[in-house]
């Protein structure tokens, strides 16, 4: 059982990555090439902004999703040196599950606006999209953060929070392929 | 009342017990609006949304990827090479390359913890051969480090504009990102002259017309990419994430074509942990903004600023105070959270002692600039620690001179407004 959520755990993840990378380039192709029409030719995507920011939001919740499973969410240290070594074995999943438990909350709320925004039929501006679409990932990321963390308090994955921001100490592998 | 003292209290258990900072703010957020404010939750989640779906945020993740794409295989020793040629015949002409290498590189990268891995891993051994004090470079690159985020573009000052702009109150990116040059080069050259006051004897290297020419060729198109993303923004052609995103573009081509330091297959991977990054920062970002929006309904940054005013009634004790505090913060916080957190509660404050948003903005960031230097969460101690295999003890007595100039400087920029936004009125 362990096993076959670690390999879920891991194929969400590649699947992440991969929207990341398409929707991050996708995002800066959009703008760079509305303004480059604007300064060029004079003309204008109008849809250009809307889109690339509602994009946003989804890298933005997806890639708060991609930090839990590498560890990456902030956290402050300062409670390492305050707890015993043993002690820390019981806060550490007590944090985690805590932090579970607030993420599912986060996300009940966001289905129940969610909801109640496509009930209203609510569409955006300039892409006439219905806007629950986009929202759609904020009960998403927070349902997949807090299964993340779930799994880490009940000691099935690793998803251990970072003091960190950069990722300093854990440079991504495979940036050095420099010839 | 009680009720929303014993959800703080409950907050800052969950932060000692090691609860990610995101989930914290969840927890005040959902627990301040439960028992104070109206108690309709739900709209935490519409404050949330309308809190990202902002066109300034792309920028963070365009000036992320462009630094890194740019950061990527041998532009810091390009930019080494021209500061030598530069700046080397002076007195302690190599820790002045360094000062200058550092500056550039911030201009390119934004973040002081990769400025000072990729500047310092070349410079220190450098430093080291050519006599220079081990304790002396030990502070000294990563107090030049530091000046990562408050050279142009600055992540945090577009994170600052964010969560302290309202309608009535706008904090423009521009006009922040022109406020920290000045500040930036003044520490800079503050770096510069205690350099030559300790080790100015050292031997300099000649001034050679033809190496400078020929660095200034080998360094011209990393060079270009804060003129390309400062000109943009300032010339009027371009927002700042336009410009951001035009750096991105700029930088692949450079890297992928030009230098060819970059191969395109690592695109994804780029792309990737520039998106990662904005993760980490992004349930921050949102559950932060719609706290804030909570506070900013129930005039609780108001009331604060008022109760402060009734017990401190001098703006020079505030500043006092107030640098203290951000001192003390920036010790145990990281630069971006300590932002979006403290930011919207202390500009009001800060405001109704007549300081402008701006010039409080880059006091900010001075402050936080330090605490990457001051033990015991400063990530630069750390990160010099680690990649100059030094003990972190030893960093941490070398970097001690350091943080005092940079509180000199702190407080002239402090006492003299000017410094922050002169440049800003000039190119008005």
């Amino acid at each position: 059982m362990g096993n076959f959520l670690r390999r879920l755990d891991r194929a969400l993840a590649r699947s992440e990555e991969f929207f990341l990378a398409t929707a991050l380039g996708f995002m800066a192709l959009v703008v760079f090439c509305d303004f480059a029409l604007r300064e060029t030719v004079n003309e204008s995507w109008v849809w250009a902004k809307e889109l690339a920011a509602f994009l946003m939001v989804w890298v933005g919740f997806v890639g708060a999703s991609l930090a839990a499973h590498r560890g990456r969410h902030l956290v402050l240290r300062a409670g390492e040196r305050i707890f015993s070594a043993r002690l820390r074995k019981w806060t550490s999943p007590v944090s985690s599950l805590l932090t579970a438990a607030l993420c599912f909350h986060l996300a009940w709320l966001g289905i129940a606006y969610v909801t109640e925004t496509q009930a209203m039929g609510e569409r955006s501006l300039t892409l006439g999209i219905p806007l629950w679409m986009v929202q759609a990932v904020i009960p998403f990321a927070f349902t997949t953060v807090g299964l993340r963390f779930l799994g880490a308090g009940l000691g099935i994955l690793e998803a251990l929070p970072t003091s960190d921001p950069e990722g300093t100490h854990n440079p991504p592998t495979g940036l050095k392929e420099t010839g | 009342m009680i009720a929303g003292w014993l959800v703080v209290l409950v907050a800052l258990l969950c932060l000692l017990l090691g609860v990610p900072l995101f989930g914290v703010v969840a927890l005040l957020t959902l627990g301040l609006i439960h028992f104070l404010g109206d108690g309709f939750l739900q709209e935490i989640v519409g404050d949330m949304f309308n809190a990202v779906n902002k066109d300034i945020l792309l920028a963070i993740p365009f000036f992320i990827v462009a630094g890194q794409v740019m950061t990527e295989g041998t532009i810091a020793l390009r930019i080494i090479r021209v500061a030598r040629a530069w700046l080397g015949w002076m007195p302690a002409g190599l820790a002045i390359t360094a000062v200058g290498a550092c500056v550039f590189f911030a201009a390119i990268s934004g973040s002081s913890p990769v400025t000072l891995i990729a500047i310092g891993s070349a410079l220190f051994p450098a430093l080291t051969r050519e006599g220079y004090r081990e304790n002396f470079s030990l502070g000294l690159l990563p107090a030049a480090g530091s000046l990562g985020i408050l050279i142009p573009p600055s992540i945090p000052m577009i994170l600052y504009a964010i969560s302290v702009s309202t309608p009535e109150r706008p904090v423009a990116v521009g006009d922040l990102f022109l406020a920290g040059v000045l500040p930036g080069l003044m520490i800079a050259g503050v770096l510069c002259v205690y350099s030559i006051g300790m080790e100015g004897l050292k031997a300099k290297v000649r001034f050679d017309a033809v190496e400078a020419r020929a660095s200034l060729k080998a360094g011209f198109w990393s060079l270009m990419l804060p003129v390309l993303i400062l000109g943009s923004i300032y010339s009027g052609f371009a927002t700042p994430t336009e410009a951001a995103a035009l750096g991105v573009v700029y930088a692949l081509v450079v890297e992928l074509w030009v230098h060819r330091d970059l191969r395109i297959r690592a695109v994804p991977k780029v792309l990737v942990e520039g998106a990662l990054s904005m993760g980490t920062l992004f349930l921050l970002i949102v559950l932060a903004m719609a706290l804030n929006q909570f506070l900013a309904l129930e005039r609780i940054p108001q009331q604060l600023a008022e109760g402060m005013q009734s017990l401190v009634s001098n703006k020079v004790a505030f500043a006092l105070l107030v640098n203290i505090f951000l001192l003390v913060v920036g010790c145990f916080m990281d630069v971006l959270s300590a932002i979006l957190i403290l930011g919207p509660i202390l500009v009001p404050m800060a405001m109704a002692y007549g300081f402008d948003p701006v010039h409080f903005g880059i006091i900010f960031i001075v402050n936080l600039e330090i605490g990457y230097l001051t033990p015991p969460m400063g990530m630069n101690l750390f990160v010099a620690s680690s990649v100059f295999k030094r003990p972190l003890e030893q960093v941490v007595m070398a970097s001690l001179p350091f943080v005092g100039l940079m509180i000199g400087c702190l407080a002239l920029i402090t006492w003299l407004p000017e410094i922050s936004l002169w440049l800003g009125r000039f190119l008005e």
